[in-house]
């Protein structure tokens, strides 16, 4: 039950929490660029604001238009609620790590179906290419899932994220997992759904004030996420050997899960600080990087199946 | 000059007249039935590259409008005018965009402006004038008031567009564009595969404000406004033609000093360019460091003009403000510093992949067709084709100065990006030259005086490119007519050729790689197409923040 | 097992001969109205039949006394539903219910076109000729079935008689079914010769040697395949089913691919003892080579009704790869799992394909056009289609919580960690095979609703469906939501189903699933809650803001915008066709060296005679060339 609590609470915080850990990554970007850049509660600003501006629909919208930044969020929010920060045994079950990859599939389409559903055609262009770009990530994520379900033995996150295997195909994994996560967080080079230059923004066109203000939300989510996911499979054994001598359950997972969240927004900050020195791909060259990229986790599959 | 004139010979019938204009330019007068023979001949026998057609209702005058079609002799160093006499009532001539694409436009705004009529033009479409404009009324004839705002039926533009191609409209506002401009993307899949353009939004009337309500002293400093990056070039080119036609001597410091400030003002052209480029591929971090590296030379033109931007310091004649001595030395320092992290840019600028991936092989253009448009500037060094007003026609001080012209024989983006690069340090070199050999001496020119009725015509180098005016003065110190050709004008129609098979995400790309200045392209008057009404705001309420 | 009589089956039985003989009598729309009607009771019988089989474990018999003159040697025929036949019977009863109210409305669009009394003839036929394929116990009813609804498909999918293409198709189609069907009914008589009985109660009792085993599952599983349209024997169905009309495509992509599946299942697994490790891994891989590949083609298609073809190629080949990993694994537990996860995968997708072809039907209804580039916007004209497409789409796609997630989670999960290389491979290209069809049903999404309208709509006519379209489109989409969300009511009885016929000891292994599953369903209701509390307080927020209607944003240009505010369909995903071209390369290959030269083949052959005796006699030669072949194999060892 208090398990449970907990878990619960670490969902609330890291809600509450996103938007000051992208105020950072703003900042240190800014940093990067000799700037001075915003201060580091911006984008709760930012959010607050939009709140509180008029919405405009266009008159081409239908009503999938309004409801679909809720579902965005909500399939977020409820990814969120999986991932065991917690690093417990009693929560969980076999196969959701699946399930977190559906969801955030779920997440990015339900977006894209709101840019469409503005009737913007610029919206179609941007949600031809994210699409592309998930398409082409998914076949890289199926072998990273392919390579821990063999090594593991296990598709339960808890149970992945606790057990300690090292061997080759592992490592190889939890580099893939990263460079999965730097893909699916939308930054440059990647950010060819958003490309403001040259599409205006693409799906997010026709969202102004909240709508806008929930798809902003849900983005930033959508890139905890992938970095929590690799934190969790990756660090998540070396916290659970850290804090195993714990004896206190209460407190041991407590600590499991604010290191875990510490790591994650590592993982997100350093991940956003390697994205300031790219340039924007075009989509061939995205698509064809993710491919050529593919490699890495065909070989830890490889190896994996060797018995490495 | 002469072997220049005696090679008309061979148009004997076809030529009423040639002679000087000035040192470098030759008037050539045809009638319009040799027209075409003329023109084939510059173009041909002496490799003369289009420039503008400039159009003069010189009824007031003679009783007829003038054509003079200009071309650019760039190895004989000369330019040459061919000048049309078309009669008053009726002006019609035929029209050589046909044999010269480059002459589109020109033909469409003096057709738009002036009423003459070209025969056999292939787009017969409103290039300048706004949708709601009277069709019988055209602004720069002598009899039309510059205040007036003449309403016709409105007639919506007629994009040409095949029937089932899909256009993506990229303008007039758009978070890309610096100035609004229409581009219709016509795109299959992600790649373009043609482009419409209509522009002209902040046509502003300057030509006609030029003629009619100011004075010869007084256009430096309007010309200076034509445009928000470059636009002391304008204000040089117009003096330098006040000057050449009214055969003023300009003291050597006074040229220097223009030249140095002409430099000043294409580095932190070029910088700005580069931050702009870096943006639209996404780099932002590209963007921000350009302009961190630019910020000094703006603190360099303040110094030495007392503005970052719209110096205010041309007269006919010279220059209003002196060079200190003490500045000098801080001007090297702030230059060597400039030097040191703009090559540090350039190095990693050149190594990002991403940035390399997408400039190469992107927006292509190829010789020949460069040569057809009459593109200037960067765009024309890129495509291979060696043109630089400074070095073909000198002007200022540049006769005074040894530098390098960058060309570059691959006619994509990269190309381009490489040739304003190392523009960017030339001109620092030139600039330490330029201070070497600075002379003692006046700065502006005394009892200045011109004459009427006289033609000038002179031409400098902008950071974009080729910058021309023409003017013919008038009586009581004013101008009769005063005509600008930006370089992005002879650029922007080059689009077409650039964005075909071009990839939708390099389409932004490829449009800034030509560093299009809109500002200078539209020069006329601006309606209230929206409400159709005019306003007389006074300046009080615009203060207070009048909104329409 | 219970067995229990109902007579009930019989009724469905009379129900559907009458709506097949009575209704043509009436001549018209009058007979459309009656077929479907009556076809419709027959179904809701069926739905309600299989259930009770399905869930309560039972076998429902009913025996039909055959009169004696007609001297066919056996005094009665009996009805017979066990749980397995229970599962194809209640898609069958679902769609057939369903494409039956649709159909009320949607063939009226034939009126003076097509032939309605034809259609209320064979339309009936088509339902009643499945159903007794699943309610019999003999191999010979099963062969004659097998044809009946080989040849009522026939006439269904050339319905519209004046197109030379629907024409086309249907030959083709007939065509690659006989050989299917020949090389099934060489097999199945074999055993019946091999056994001396047509019961399949006798036939689970054979014995046999490795040869004709080996034989016999070739024979089966490429017959069943061409039904099935599993690659590389698909190319009938991406021709077909777009022609026949919405409801019967429903019917065809929904039900009657799936009747090879049951074949498959019954002869191949429950009569024959097997290597099933190689049969396992051989079906596995060609299902994943058809996901693959209908995935693919489907990407790149513009025509509503083929995409959706193509995604069933793909679809099947998920069912396959499931069963054929059962089947690898068996005996481990798992296996159970895996096979039952694809039979769960089967009734999902009956669902899902069969609404998303009724939205398309619904969309041809209304604006006459299958065309993905001239369509688009018609989420303001037809609210409940767009509703149900963008639930089926969603679906198909597997997103959490509706039904198409259960069936593809649980195929991922024993896949992967079943501990077979060459599974896990499979399972990780099927992880990638799902996101291809988020995309291509996105696009189809996108551009039949979402989008701007293209130059196929034209405004005056275009609103919603009618009634009965609407409602068996709402029933669909429902049962997406409520099978997603109650996903234990069908798994469990289809678990408990295979655990009998593979005689696996599981117990252990679904105690396992129970509680997964239960965890499961408390994030789906985690989803769920948050979704409508978030959804409503948005809907109430908005209410209070300020909101304005805009027109689209392009640019501030008034006059400049051009005509066509919308994206061709063609130009989707073209950087990611361009860069995956291998596939479409490969592709190009196969039909040009294999595929193509071999269906030209026969169709020149056949096309030099133009009657129904050419059919037949086409039929009797092959069936004689292989029944002496197998002969002579069963002779020689």
């Amino acid at each position: 039950m208090l398990t449970n609590l907990l878990a619960a609470l670490c969902v609330i915080f890291v809600v509450l929490l996103i938007p000051i850990i992208d105020g950072f990554e703003r900042r240190i970007r800014a940093r990067i660029q000799s700037r001075i850049g915003p201060p580091l509660k911006q984008t709760y600003y930012d959010l607050v604001k939009l709140f509180r501006k008029e919405l405009l629909i266009p008159n081409t919208a239908s009503r999938l238009f309004i409801l679909a930044p809720f579902i965005s969020i909500s399939t977020s929010i409820t990814a969120l609620a999986i991932i065991p920060y917690t690093l417990n045994n009693s929560i969980g079950f076999e196969g959701d790590l699946i399930l977190i990859v559906y969801l955030m599939i779920f997440a990015s389409i339900a977006t894209l179906l709101g840019g469409l559903a503005s009737g913007n055609p610029f919206a179609e262009v941007s949600s031809s290419r994210e699409l592309t770009l998930v398409m082409a990530s998914e076949l890289f994520l199926g072998l990273t899932i392919a390579t821990l379900a063999v090594k593991y033995g296990s598709l339960s996150l808890v149970k992945i994220s606790t057990a300690i295997v090292v061997s080759p195909s592992v490592i190889l994994a939890y580099m893939a997992l990263a460079y999965y996560a730097f893909i699916k967080s939308s930054r440059t080079p990647y950010d060819i759904a958003e490309a403001e230059p040259e599409i205006a923004s693409g799906y997010a066109i026709e969202f102004s004030g909240p709508l806008l203000a929930i798809t902003i939300l849900s983005n930033l989510m959508k890139r905890f996420i992938a970095s929590s996911l690799f934190t969790v499979i990756s660090l998540g054994p070396l916290i659970a050997l850290l804090t195993m001598p714990i004896a206190n359950d209460v407190l041991r997972i407590s600590v499991n899960a604010m290191l875990t969240i510490l790591l994650s927004i590592a993982t997100y900050l350093v991940l956003g600080s390697i994205s300031t020195t790219y340039g924007r791909y075009r989509v061939r060259h995205a698509v064809e990087a993710v491919k050529k990229c593919s490699i890495m986790p065909l070989i830890s599959l490889m190896l994996a199946l060797l018995g490495l | 000059m002469h072997q220049l004139i005696s090679s008309f010979e061979g148009l004997q019938g076809k030529v009423k007249g040639i002679n000087y204009l000035n040192d470098g330019v030759v008037l050539v007068d045809t009638t319009p039935n040799s027209l075409f023979d003329v023109v084939n001949f510059i173009t041909r026998e002496l490799k003369g590259i289009f420039t503008v057609i400039i159009g003069v209702d010189a009824r007031e005058i003679d009783g007829s409008f003038h054509n003079i079609y200009v071309f650019s002799l760039d190895e004989l160093k000369k330019y040459v005018l061919v000048r049309v006499m078309l009669e008053g009532s009726d002006p019609k001539v035929p029209s050589i965009t046909p044999l010269i694409k480059g002459a589109d436009w020109s033909e469409r705004e003096i057709r738009d402006l002036l009423g003459i009529k070209f025969i056999n033009h292939p787009d017969p479409r409103k290039l300048i004038v706004p949708e709601s404009w009277h069709d019988g009324v055209f602004p720069l004839r002598k009899e039309v008031s510059y205040k007036l705002r003449a309403h016709g039926p409105y007639e919506p533009y007629q994009p040409r567009r095949s029937e089932d191609v899909i256009a993506l409209p990229y303008g007039p506002y758009h978070p890309l564009l610096h100035e609004p401009e229409y581009f219709e993307l016509h795109v299959k899949g992600e790649t373009v595969i043609d482009i419409e353009y209509r522009g002209f939004h902040v046509h502003r009337g300057i030509e006609k404000l030029g003629e009619a309500r100011l004075t010869i002293n007084q256009i430096p400093f309007v010309a200076e406004r034509i445009c928000g990056i470059c636009g002391y070039v304008h204000s040089v080119c117009y003096c330098q033609v006040i000057e050449g036609a009214a055969g003023i001597e300009v003291p050597e410091r006074a040229l220097y000093i223009r030249s140095l400030i002409l430099e000043i003002e294409r580095i932190h052209s070029h910088l700005l360019w580069l931050g702009v480029a870096c943006h639209v591929l996404g780099f932002d971090t590209g963007f921000m460091h350009a302009w961190r590296i630019r910020e000094p030379v703006m603190h360099l033109a303040e110094l030495l003009t007392g503005n970052r931007k719209t110096y205010g310091i041309n007269l006919v004649g010279g220059v209003r403000r002196d060079l200190k001595e003490e500045h000098i030395d801080k001007v090297i320092k702030v230059l060597n510093e400039v030097k040191e992290g703009y090559t540090k840019f350039i190095n990693y600028l050149t190594g990002v992949r991403e940035v390399i991936k997408r400039l190469e092989g992107s927006g292509l253009l190829p010789r020949t067709e460069a040569i057809s448009y009459g593109v200037v500037g960067p765009v024309a060094r890129a495509s291979a084709l060696k043109r630089d007003v400074r070095v073909d026609h000198p002007y200022a001080a540049y006769k005074d100065v040894y530098f390098k012209v960058p060309v570059y024989n691959d006619c994509d983006n990269m190309a381009r990006l490489m040739v304003r690069v190392e523009e960017v340090f030339e001109s620092i070199d030139i600039i330490k030259q330029l201070l070497d050999k600075l002379p003692k001496g006046p700065i502006l020119a005394e009892n200045v005086e011109v004459a009427e009725y006289r033609e000038g015509f002179s031409a400098v180098e902008a950071p974009r490119g080729e910058d021309v005016h023409y003017v013919m003065t008038g009586k009581y110190s004013r101008v009769y007519r005063w005509k600008v050709r930006a370089p992005s004008y002879s650029n922007i129609p080059a689009l077409k050729v650039m964005l075909h098979e071009c990839p939708l995400s390099d389409a932004p790309l490829t449009i800034a790689s030509i560093d299009p200045c809109f500002s200078c392209t539209d020069r006329l008057i601006v309606v209230d197409v929206n409400t159709g009404k005019r306003f007389k705001v006074p300046m009080r309420a615009l203060a207070k923040g009048w909104r329409p | 097992m219970l067995e229990i009589i109902n007579e009930s089956l019989i009724s469905i039985l009379i129900i559907l001969l009458a709506a097949s003989f009575v209704s043509p009598l009436m001549r018209g729309a009058k007979s459309l109205t009656t077929s479907s009607l009556l076809t419709s009771a027959a179904s809701i019988l069926m739905i309600l039949l299989s259930l009770e089989a399905l869930l309560k474990d039972l076998t429902l018999t009913a025996e039909l006394a055959i009169p004696a003159f007609l001297n066919l040697g056996v005094t009665s025929y009996s009805l017979i539903l066990d749980p397995l036949s229970a599962i194809f019977t209640l898609i069958l009863g679902l769609i057939g219910f369903t494409a039956s109210i649709y159909g009320l409305s949607y063939i009226r669009r034939y009126l003076g076109v097509g032939n309605l009394t034809l259609y209320s003839f064979i339309y009936p036929a088509f339902i009643l000729s499945m159903y007794l394929l699943l309610t019999t116990y003999d191999v010979i009813a099963f062969i004659i079935f097998w044809e009946l609804m080989t040849i009522t498909a026939f006439f269904l999918i050339s319905f519209e008689r004046e197109k030379e293409v629907a024409r086309r198709a249907a030959l083709k189609y007939l065509i690659m079914s006989y050989s299917g069907s020949g090389l099934i009914i060489v097999s199945l008589m074999a055993l019946v010769v091999l056994c001396g009985s047509t019961s399949y109660l006798d036939l689970s009792k054979l014995k046999f040697n490795d040869a004709l085993q080996y034989t016999l599952i070739t024979f089966l599983t490429i017959g069943f395949g061409i039904k099935s349209a599993l690659v590389p024997m698909h190319s009938w169905l991406p021709d077909a089913h777009p022609e026949a009309p919405s409801n019967v495509s429903a019917l065809l992509s929904g039900v009657m691919i799936k009747m090879a599946v049951y074949g498959l299942i019954r002869f191949a697994i429950q009569l024959l003892s097997l290597n099933h490790y190689v049969l396992g891994l051989i079906l596995a891989s060609l299902g994943i080579a058809s996901a693959l590949f209908g995935s693919i083609m489907a990407l790149i298609q513009i025509d509503s009704k083929k995409l959706m073809a193509y995604s069933s190629v793909g679809q099947i080949g998920y069912v396959f790869l499931a069963i054929g990993g059962g089947l690898t694994l068996y005996p481990d537990p798992l296996s159970i799992i895996a096979i039952s996860a694809g039979i769960l995968h089967v009734v999902n997708h009956a669902i899902f394909k069969g609404l998303l072809f009724l939205t398309a039907g619904s969309i041809i209804y209304r604006t006459g056009s299958r065309d993905l580039n001239k369509l688009g916007g018609l989420a303001r004209y037809m609210p409940i289609t767009t509703s149900s497409g963008l639930i089926a789409s969603l679906a198909i796609s597997g997103m959490p919580p509706l039904n198409g997630f259960v069936s593809k989670w649980l195929i991922i999960i024993s896949l992967l960690i079943s501990g077979n290389s060459i599974l896990t491979v499979y399972a990780a290209i099927a992880i990638f095979v799902s996101a291809l069809t988020a995309g291509y049903f996105m696009k189809y999404l996108s551009r039949a609703f979402l989008a701007n309208p293209g130059p196929s709509i034209k405004g005056e006519d275009i609103m919603e469906v009618p009634l009965p379209m609407a409602i068996s489109e709402a029933i669909l989409a429902a049962l997406c939501v409520l099978l997603g969300v109650y996903f234990q009511a069908l798994l469990m009885p289809i678990l408990r189903v295979f655990n009998t016929i593979l005689s696996v000891d599981s117990e252990t292994v679904i105690d396992l699933l129970l509680s997964n599953a239960f965890k499961l369903l408390q994030s789906f209701a985690i989803i769920l809650m948050i979704m409508a509390a978030s959804s409503t307080i948005a809907l109430c927020l908005l209410r209070i803001s300020r909101i304005r209607i805009t027109p689209v944003w392009t640019f501030g240009s008034r006059d400049l915008i051009p005509q066509r505010l919308s994206l061709d369909s063609s130009s989707y995903y073209t950087e990611f066709t361009h860069t995956y071209s291998f596939g479409y390369e490969l592709r190009y290959y196969l039909y040009k060296f294999i595929i193509d030269p071999l269906t030209n083949a026969f169709m020149r052959f056949v096309s030099y005679y133009n009657n129904i005796d050419t059919y037949l006699y086409f039929t009797l030669v092959i069936l004689s060339i292989f029944i002496t072949a197998l002969i002579v194999i069963a002779v020689v060892i």
